[in-house]
């Protein structure tokens, strides 16, 4: 308990030093959190473009395809308040030597680096994807009791991003450039913006069982819509539990295997 | 004895180069962005696809879905060939102080970025536009018909011309804001909206589509692409142009005006 407490005492300290440090720069964080807001709400605004001039993503009426894309963006958001940053830091200090910072420290490297890893501009995209999930909802009708099933799903997606990105920061102690898993894993992200049912044969297989973003982001709202969240929650568990379990062997790994560079 | 100063034709082509060993450093990071392409073209391949087998038209808003899909393509060609991040150097340059350095070329600052972006995109051809080209016509992407090529060239020198300005009038707001990560990201994702990289401009409103064809945004992709695709009567396109290129001036001398204040903002901290 009193390492739970000390891990809080951590992350709030680290939210303050990331507060001061965002505030130096206070028209860059206007800009930067407006900026957000516009490229979150610009895929709604495509998606309303398209369901006016065609009857749309076959399955979604519009209001729950804007949940879709709500849930998308709150997961995304989330995930870049809390944690999206750390593999950076991680490719940053293996490079310049300065990783052993983190092992003389009496916290867990993994859990230092995960706490310290806010970014305050993820507040405006959350904002976003939660109106537009409440609007959609609001439209949609959902029974109260199923909104903790849908949190919970929510919660799962964040821990797929996190366990992608663990995976990421592990593989900078193994290979040179894998700032480019980044850009790859984000890339590949771009496939969930979409209902997974548009996708047929091979790549339906590949975003279910090997990258499943797929799943991460379809079964929120397609759960809600259709009502059987109990259902998509195991359907959820399994793919992401597998994804985590394996980041983290990766990531002990990587770590009993880093012997310090650069001096 | 020989001429101490180089004419600027010289000049400029030395900076060119220059950007372009610049480049070089990060040639890993274009390959990179090409694995962008083939998941765009999947995303938006099935993307449609349901969208035209729901609708059960061939055609909507003007394009079938082969030329749909396309049409995308087209746009990240014209997209990687415009490509300019002279916004990015100009707020590095001011947060980290080097731009009494960079005043003091024998250039000025507009034509030492200009030439310098121009390097830069050189290998950006080559790694990435001639590979995406090749795989796109073995696919069944069609080449430009030839009577369309010169409007084409023009078209995409618009494109680039605007991009580049935008980008650059972006990149001077670091003179007053420093860190500009946000509007730099706004500048990007407003640009891809009103240009037509993510829908074709025939989706939107007819009243919107009107109001657009005067914005510069049009210029920076959905005209060049029309252009390819032959989408367009050749009295109008020239008719595009001309506004384009009356914008690539109103935007030169836009830039030129807040460069002067810029200039008078600096004050040379952080040397």
């Amino acid at each position: 308990m009193t390492s739970l407490k000390r891990y809080w005492r951590f992350w709030m300290k680290n939210l303050s030093l990331e507060l001061q440090t965002e505030m130096m720069y206070k028209a860059n964080l206007f800009f930067k959190m407006v900026s957000f807001i516009i490229a979150d709400i610009i895929s709604p605004l495509v998606a309303l473009l398209i369901y006016t001039t065609t009857p749309g993503i076959p399955g979604w009426t519009f209001e729950q395809f804007i949940l879709f894309q709500g849930s998308f963006i709150l997961i995304f958001g989330l995930a870049h308040l809390f944690f999206t940053g750390f593999p950076a830091k991680v490719i940053e200090a293996v490079r310049d030597g300065s990783f052993d910072k983190y092992l003389v420290k009496p916290i867990r490297p993994l859990v230092q680096l995960t706490l310290s890893s806010w970014d305050i501009e993820g507040v405006a995209e959350v904002m976003t994807g939660l109106a537009l999930v409440t609007w959609s909802m609001l439209k949609v009708g959902v029974a109260p009791p199923s909104l903790l099933l849908y949190a919970a799903l929510i919660a799962l997606g964040c821990l797929f991003i996190y366990s992608m990105l663990v995976i990421i920061a592990s593989m900078a102690f193994l290979v040179v450039k894998s700032w480019a898993l980044y850009d790859i894993m984000f890339k590949l992200s771009d496939f969930g913006r979409y209902p997974l049912t548009i996708y047929e044969g091979g790549l339906r297989f590949f975003l279910t069982f090997v990258f499943p973003i797929g799943v991460v982001a379809f079964y929120p709202a397609d759960a809600l819509v259709q009502g059987m969240l109990a259902n998509a929650l195991f359907k959820v568990v399994l793919p992401v539990g597998t994804v985590f379990c394996a980041a983290l062997l990766l990531w002990r790994q990587a770590m009993r295997k880093y012997t310090s560079a650069g001096g | 004895m020989r001429r101490q100063q180089a004419s600027g034709w010289r000049k400029g082509l030395a900076v060119t180069k220059l950007g372009f060993k610049e480049s070089l450093a990060y040639k890993f990071h274009y390959f990179v962005s090409l694995f962008g392409v083939p998941v765009n073209v999947l995303i938006y391949y099935f993307l449609w696809k349901a969208i035209f087998t729901y609708s059960g038209q061939d055609v909507i808003n003007g394009y079938t879905l082969q030329e749909m899909v396309t049409y995308y393509v087209i746009v990240m060609l014209v997209g990687f060939i415009t490509y300019s991040q002279v916004d990015e150097w100009i707020e590095y340059e001011v947060v980290h102080g080097h731009m009494v350095n960079a005043m003091m070329k024998p250039l000025s600052y507009f034509k030492w970025h200009l030439y310098n972006t121009l390097g830069m995109n050189s290998l950006g051809i080559i790694i990435q536009i001639i590979p995406v080209m090749l795989v796109g016509l073995a696919l069944g992407l069609k080449a430009p018909s030839p009577g369309n090529l010169p409007l084409l060239i023009i078209a995409i020198t618009i494109a680039a011309a605007l991009y580049h300005l935008l980008t650059y009038l972006t990149g001077l707001a670091a003179f007053w804001l420093l860190r500009i990560r946000g509007l730099r990201r706004s500048r990007r994702v407003i640009v891809a909206f009103l240009s037509g990289s993510m829908l074709p401009l025939t989706f939107f409103p007819a009243g919107m589509q009107k109001v657009f064809s005067f914005l510069p945004f049009t210029f920076m992709r959905f005209t060049p692409v029309q252009i390819y695709m032959g989408k367009v009567a050749a009295a109008e396109a020239v008719l595009g142009l001309c506004i384009g290129l009356a914008w690539v001036l109103a935007l030169y001398l836009v830039t030129r005006w807040v460069w002067e204040r810029a200039f008078k903002k600096f004050s040379g901290a952080g040397i």
